[in-house]
């Protein structure tokens, strides 16, 4: 019989990095974790180094092998502006379900940050988290279904403040005062 | 949602204000000094764990997030764990999550601290939901997804061991809500994923169907994968599913019944079609109905799916379209390739027209300029090949996958490397190889390793003839040597070992020898001519230029270059060259001297053992070391399928059809087998029958097959050569003899013809049969044969029997056509009475020289032709030794140089040039049967100078001619012939 050999059906997202066009990560989460803070920073430079060489006009996904992770990892991005958005995964991943899945992560970013731009992800990587954890969990894929990933952060944000007893009223200071015309919408470099 | 605290939004200002990489560290240690401050309790109340409970819940957040920050930046956090286990524990959802969100980003699975948070996590997984409020409920779900969230990103054994109980439990809860139903499925996966056993198949595939029966769509997709993973590990016990994940297909794709959130640019919810079609490739045989699949215990035998699964798949492949939206685009084709996919798993077991039409897409996918499209494509192409009766198809893109290959972008270029790989055969391997090499020369740094593996992995496989494989390598070693691993040029040695059959040891030797003669050439090339040369070189020895002596020089020459692993070889080589030439002796042992003060161990102890071999041991002794090597055990894995199995996985298409045996190896591996085998008997037989014993060895090997096939011994080979070299100028003698066969030479020539008759006299007590001889055509002779009957038969069945003291006969009428500096292969191929075949590649003695004719010319006209040859192509020049054993040079010795040059090489001796004893020259025309445009034979002058040191006892030899062939031939036949005056 001719069939495939299906035996490593892992389909798993080892790990997902947002760096920008400079390499600065704004977002790092490690799902098959990486032994060493310093093993953590050799994959994000070795990851910048792959996607930030391929012009706009190529395909969306780089084959390879990352030392920490093993030979087989297909790096698929989408690059928005001032950055990328970076999903590691191993070879049995839906290619195309992966940029589908990204599309809807920065969807939902969008919609939570009214516009989103990469200011937003770097004071608010908190909320960058708790978004990604309602569409990623563990490596796999939770939630692809836009709608329902909004309702769940704003429930957990309606709970948030309800346990918040009146307290801190300078931790919702406004940061667009601070920081003036450093606001550009996507635009911002380091 | 609140934001967060607005020292940390200082802290990061800080930090991206920091001018260089030393100030944002020092900001960072200035941080942690000031966190590990506020941490640490002060005085008699402390915490549980150690935390400080005097801090406020807003600071302990903040400063739990600077550290997450810090952690995130690169640095190394190593306290402050307390306080996160003193978020967890707490009651407030804002608390809680900030220490479930930390805890999962600074934990990692064998973390000890583990332990301390298994409690709280397992209360917050199992805090039944208080009846009334509606808040703390809602609280109670929350808490659940945070404690499931965090547990599927820690996922170490400790968790594991001590919650999976628990998690098992909300998933099959009736009471769990849809939200942490489905992490509680995706947590479960994970878990599963670390400890395959957790979850009996048997028992849990009900509660599995039953999750497939949910309404809500997210719980769906989460059980989906849940299912992937399980049915991966353990195939069988989830068979009984295939009509749920039937039916939800046969929902979403044929009645397009989906809640309008699931649908994603229209289409129904892409993703849990996708997780629907991979569950069904773990299935191929869901395809075949229950009769014939002789299955009819199975539970699904009625298979009332097939055709709602057939119409779902074929109403997939028809109506996806390029949209115009990018992004509806993308989720249509993730589906139609997940179907094609599962198409491919089907095989030929699933229905005909689906598998057209997926080709025929395929074929348009990889046409379109989309990269994405093009690059899935291309993949998918590579896993449908593997299907039989593809392959006709698929060849026709040939052309396509070629421009794919050169396009820009290399994951595109990649995988139409892996296509053409897949969709390789023997038909079209050499145009495709071919076309593989051009491209190697263009290819960037980053595809060359697995270009050159898969090309030398190809030219294995396919070569038809194995001298074509040889050639390629050593393309390969020559575009792109720093990527050819050992592991490739092992092979190669391996190969060439093995398939001692027709002549392909000696091209090997002779191609390797001239790829090594370059003084520049890579370090590779080297390894393998060394080793090569060091086996197979006796088999060229006679060939002009290309002595023992020549061997070692043209080695010699990169010895300063060479690593300490290239040096190694070269030494075995060298001990090698000098058993077999004596004149190779004394070049050798100052080699040898100088190594036995090697730094490198291995180098020091080769040359010391070699250079005393001969005192240490019986000369028989020594033949027996420097032997060649046995030919090579043949696994049934290369170490290239290894090392692409390595890279690329075990599912990747090129590494299933690496693994399976071409035409082409097949039959080469049953020649060699046959070989061994025969080998193996007659060492049997032997051994039985005694060595004195030899007329009693009559067990033949059965007729037919491949037999053991014995060469030349290798105790004749200094013999041979010389008889060679005499014969070259002398018109009759011996050109092999051994104690079962003499071969004899008859040459005579006029003009551009020659005449040649060669006798094979049977020397041994039994007749030898199927003898046949095989006469190598060649591009500058035109050769015209007759011979014994049968003697000249080209199939392997034919051949004379010749009789003891008998001789079969064949003779040769040739013209040349064009200058050359070669001399004819012939192979004489026998049978032995015990059934041994024996072959013995053999060089006729037809040399340039025997077309000249002499010209006597006046000293000035010779010396005005001498110097008007003059110039890089028309002048060869060597200095030669005279042999170790021979006189003084004398006059004596001038005489019979001069006789040489006159009567062996047939040149008019030019007297008025030489006025002192010390010089020969001479003059003469070769002569061809081409003509020129006027209908002219055409001819070439030749020209040659031999100068003598006596003092140096040395001469110089010049030959200066109109074609450079033909100067570096006459160079060469003076040159041996010299020595063995």
């Amino acid at each position: 019989l001719c069939s495939v050999s299906l035996v490593s059906f892992l389909q798993m997202i080892k790990g997902i990095i947002i760096v920008n066009n400079h390499g600065k990560p704004r977002l790092v989460k490690f799902y098959q974790s990486v032994t060493s803070e310093e093993k953590q920073q050799s994959v994000i430079r070795r990851v910048f180094q792959v996607v930030s060489q391929r012009p706009d006009s190529f395909c969306n996904y780089c084959e390879g092998s990352i030392e920490e992770w093993g030979e087989n990892i297909k790096l698929i991005y989408r690059h928005y502006a001032t950055l990328y958005f970076v999903f590691a995964v191993d070879a049995n991943e839906s290619d195309l379900g992966i940029l589908d899945l990204i599309q809807v992560f920065v969807e939902a970013l969008d919609k939570c940050f009214e516009n989103v731009c990469e200011l937003d992800l770097i004071f608010h990587s908190d909320r960058v988290h708790y978004i990604l954890d309602e569409i990623v969990m563990g490596g796999m894929v939770l939630e692809t279904n836009i709608v329902q990933i909004l309702q769940a952060i704003k429930d957990q944000g309606k709970m948030h403040s309800d346990s918040l007893t009146k307290l801190d009223p300078s931790a919702s200071s406004n940061i667009q005062q601070r920081l003036g015309g450093d606001t550009a919408k996507w635009q911002y470099n380091w | 949602m609140a934001s967060q605290a607005r020292g940390l939004q200082n802290f990061i200002s800080d930090l991206r204000n920091a001018k260089s990489k030393d100030e944002e560290t020092q900001r960072v240690d200035k941080e942690l000094a000031n966190i590990r401050k506020k941490f640490s309790t002060t005085g008699s109340k402390v915490g549980e764990d150690g935390n400080n409970p005097s801090l406020s819940s807003y600071q302990r957040k903040k400063y739990v997030w600077k550290l997450v920050y810090i952690h995130v930046l690169g640095y190394d956090v190593d306290f402050g764990h307390a306080e996160v286990l003193a978020l967890v524990r707490s009651n407030k959802y804002s608390e809680k999550h900030v220490g479930y969100t930390a805890l999962s980003l600074l934990l990692r699975g064998d973390d000890p601290m583990i332990n301390n948070v298994v409690t709280t996590i397992r209360t917050d997984l199992t805090k039944p939901a208080p009846v009334g409020k509606n808040s703390s409920s809602a609280m109670s779900d929350a808490a659940q997804s945070l404690a499931l969230c965090s547990i599927a990103n820690i996922s170490g054994l400790e968790l594991i061991q001590a919650l999976h109980v628990e998690v098992q439990h909300i998933l099959v809860s009736k009471t769990s809500t849809p939200n942490v139903k489905k992490k509680a499925a995706l947590c479960l996966l994970r878990l599963v994923r670390t400890s395959p056993n957790l979850v009996a198949g048997r028992e849990f595939a009900p509660h599995v169907a039953l999750l497939l029966q949910d309404k809500h769509l997210g719980v769906l997709l989460s059980s989906m994968s849940l299912l992937n993973g399980l049915a991966t590990q353990h195939t069988d016990e989830y068979e009984s599913l295939i009509p749920y994940v039937v039916h939800i297909l046969g929902m979403l794709v044929l009645k397009k019944a989906c809640a309008r959130e699931y649908l994603y640019y229209r289409t129904p919810s892409p993703w849990l079609q996708i997780k629907l079609l991979k569950f069904l490739q773990l299935y191929p045989n869901a395809i075949v109905p229950a009769s014939e699949n002789g299955k009819t215990e199975s539970p699904t035998n009625s298979k009332a799916y097939i055709a709602q699964l057939t119409s779902v798949v074929s109403k997939i492949l028809t109506e996806t379209d390029v949209s115009d939206s990018i992004n509806k685009s993308n989720a249509d084709h993730a589906i139609l390739f997940e179907a094609v996919n599962l198409i491919v798993t089907w095989g030929s077991a699933g229905p005909i027209q689906l598998r057209e039409g997926a080709m025929k897409l395929l074929g348009k996918f990889i046409s379109v300029r989309e990269p994405n499209i093009r690059y899935l494509g291309l993949m998918t192409m590579a896993k449908l090949a593997q299907l039989e009766g593809s392959a006709e198809g698929i060849k026709k893109h040939q052309a396509t996958v070629l421009v794919s290959l050169k396009d820009a972008d290399i994951s595109v270029r990649r995988r139409a490397l892996d296509l053409l790989f897949v969709m390789c055969d023997t038909d079209n391997a050499e145009r495709i190889v071919d076309e593989l090499v051009a491209h190697l020369v263009l290819a960037d740094a980053a595809i060359r390793e697995e270009m050159v593996l898969k090309i030398a992995i190809l030219a294995e496989k396919y070569a038809t003839d194995l001298r074509w494989y040889v050639d390629t390598i050593l393309k390969l070693i020559s575009i792109s040597g720093d990527h050819v691993s050992d592991a490739i040029w092992h092979r190669v040695v391996q190969i060439v070992t093995n398939h001692p059959q027709g002549d392909l040891q000696a091209y090997t030797a002779a191609t390797l020898l001239v790829a090594a003669s370059p003084r520049r050439c890579h370090e590779t090339a080297v390894r393998v001519a060394a080793y090569v040369l060091g086996e197979f070189g006796f088999l060229i020895a006679e060939r002009p230029g290309m002595s023992g002596e020549e061997q070692f020089k043209i080695l010699h020459q990169h010895w300063d270059t060479s690593d300490e692993k290239t040096r190694a070889i070269l030494i075995s080589t060298y001990a090698k060259l000098a058993n077999l030439y004596e004149e190779c002796r004394p070049l050798v042992a100052p080699v040898f001297a100088r190594c036995k003060n090697s730094v490198d161990v291995e180098i020091q102890q080769r040359a010391t053992e070699y250079a005393s071999m001969r005192e240490a041991f019986s000369p028989e002794a020594v033949e027996d070391l420097l032997r060649e090597m046995p030919p090579f055990e043949d696994k049934r894995q290369s170490a290239l399928e290894q090392r692409l199995r390595e890279k690329e996985g075990d599912d990747s298409a090129a590494v299933v059809k690496a693994a399976r045996p071409s035409a082409a190896q097949r039959q080469r591996a049953a020649q060699s087998a046959a070989a061994a085998r025969a080998a193996e008997e007659a060492a049997a037989a032997a051994e039985q029958n005694g060595p004195s014993d030899v007329a009693q060895q009559e067990r033949a090997s059965p007729s037919g097959e491949p037999t053991a096939v014995v060469g030349i011994p290798k105790d004749v080979i200094p013999a041979m050569r010389k008889a060679f070299s005499n014969l070259c100028t002398s018109p009759s003698g011996v050109l092999f003899e051994n104690s079962i066969l003499q071969v004899g030479v008859k040459h005579e020539y006029v003009g551009a013809q020659g005449r040649i008759s060669v006798f094979f006299g049977n020397l041994s007590k039994a007749p030898l049969t199927r003898f046949r001889t095989v006469v190598d055509e060649v591009d500058h002779l035109r050769i015209q044969k007759q011979g014994t009957q049968g003697l000249l038969d080209e199939s392997e069945d034919g051949g004379c029997t010749v009789a003891v003291r008998t001789q079969a006969k064949l003779l040769l009428l040739v013209e040349v056509t064009a200058p050359f500096d070669d001399a004819p292969a012939m192979r004489v191929i026998f049978d032995t009475e015990d059934g041994t075949r024996h072959e013995y590649p053999l060089r006729l003695p037809i040399v340039a020289t025997c077309f000249m004719e002499p010209v006597t010319l006046e000293p000035g006209a010779f010396m005005q032709r001498w110097k008007s040859l003059e110039g890089q192509d028309r002048e060869c020049q060597e200095v030669v030794k005279a042999p170790p054993n021979a006189p003084p040079i004398d006059e004596e010795y001038m005489k019979r140089i001069a006789r040489i040059i006159t009567e062996g090489l047939k040149f008019g001796r030019c007297q008025g040039c030489d006025p002192t004893p010390w010089t020969v020259s001479g003059a003469a025309t070769f002569r061809t049967a081409a003509k020129d445009l006027n209908g002219n034979n055409i001819n070439v002058g030749c020209l040659v100078r031999v100068e003598a040191n006596p003092q140096a006892g040395a001469f110089r030899v010049t030959t200066r001619t109109l074609h450079p062939l033909c100067s570096k031939a006459v160079k060469n036949v003076a040159l041996v012939s010299i020595k063995l005056a």
